[in-house]
């Protein structure tokens, strides 16, 4: 089985996109309840994902705001989306983050260190601790991409069929 | 005494506990973009408010809160370990998210004298 919920914002998205997209993933899990696949989690990374695109997200040289895509094979659940990038730092943060986790021995010590990090340093900052979340507590695995000006972010989970 | 807070889908009330503990109780969802614009004031004033009383911080009945909320609750927490409030945070044990948040907290509150966190039905 194969299924996608996709939508795409070619104007500069508002927070009701969040909103909208964490609807219609809701109801697209639903109809998918026998694939055993935890929608807290899925929800959960759906919208930090699309949180951060929308927050730091902007319209890219081809016009592209935002693209968004969750779709189930099975027991699979793969996350896409896709934003402007304003600035190349931005990347270079996402990807830091993202080779943090990929790295890391115990994704739950390196959400604590993050957690640690804020409590000693809070001043606010593109902190991603969204990625990080993802990761321990979603368990999906995070890869992301530069395309010219685009940031693509996709996040997948294999889920066993216990639940 | 009681102080409440609406904002979006997210409502915070502090009110007074059957016994000589304060409750601060979530409800809802938390999923405004800045949440810290609004959380940071109403926490800060709640600490105010604690005094020589045992505060009991309830998040069982909220249903999620994005990581955006994360950093005004260590906020608060740093504030009432720094003002030797004493403190009990009580989440839902049974729920996924807020088992792995609240665990992960412990990160900052284990060295803490006074403040525990706890997993409850």
């Amino acid at each position: 089985m194969s299924a996608m919920v996709s939508m795409s914002a070619s104007m500069p998205p508002t927070w009701s996109l969040v909103k909208e997209i964490r609807k219609n993933s809701s109801e697209y899990l639903e109809s998918n309840r026998e694939s055993g696949i935890s929608s807290e989690a899925v929800i959960m990374v759906v919208c930090e994902l699309v949180e951060n695109a929308v927050k730091y997200g902007v319209r890219a040289s081809d016009g592209t705001c935002l693209d968004f895509s969750l779709s189930i094979s099975g027991s699979q659940v793969e996350i896409n989306i896709t934003n402007g990038l304003g600035v190349l730092d931005d990347y270079y943060s996402v990807a830091s983050a993202v080779d943090a986790i990929n790295s890391s021995d115990s994704r739950e010590q390196l959400y604590r260190s993050r957690l640690l990090q804020i409590y000693h340093s809070p001043v606010s900052e593109k902190g991603y601790l969204g990625l990080y979340r993802i990761a321990y507590e979603g368990e999906f695995d995070i890869a992301c991409h530069l395309d010219g000006d685009l940031l693509h972010l996709r996040a997948w989970r294999e889920f066993d069929n216990e639940e | 005494m009681k102080s409440e807070l609406y904002e979006g889908s997210l409502r915070v009330v502090f009110e007074e506990g059957s016994d000589s503990s304060l409750l601060l109780i979530w409800q809802g969802r938390s999923e405004e973009r800045d949440p810290a614009d609004f959380l940071n004031p109403f926490l800060s004033s709640i600490v105010e408010k604690v005094g020589n009383n045992r505060l009991i911080c309830d998040f069982r009945a909220l249903e999620y809160m994005n990581s955006s909320t994360i950093p005004p609750v260590i906020r608060m927490i740093k504030k009432l370990h720094l003002d030797g409030k004493t403190v009990k945070i009580v989440f839902r044990r049974d729920s996924l998210w807020q088992n792995a948040t609240f665990r992960a907290m412990r990160a900052i509150t284990d060295t803490m004298q006074t403040i525990e966190i706890s997993g409850e039905e």
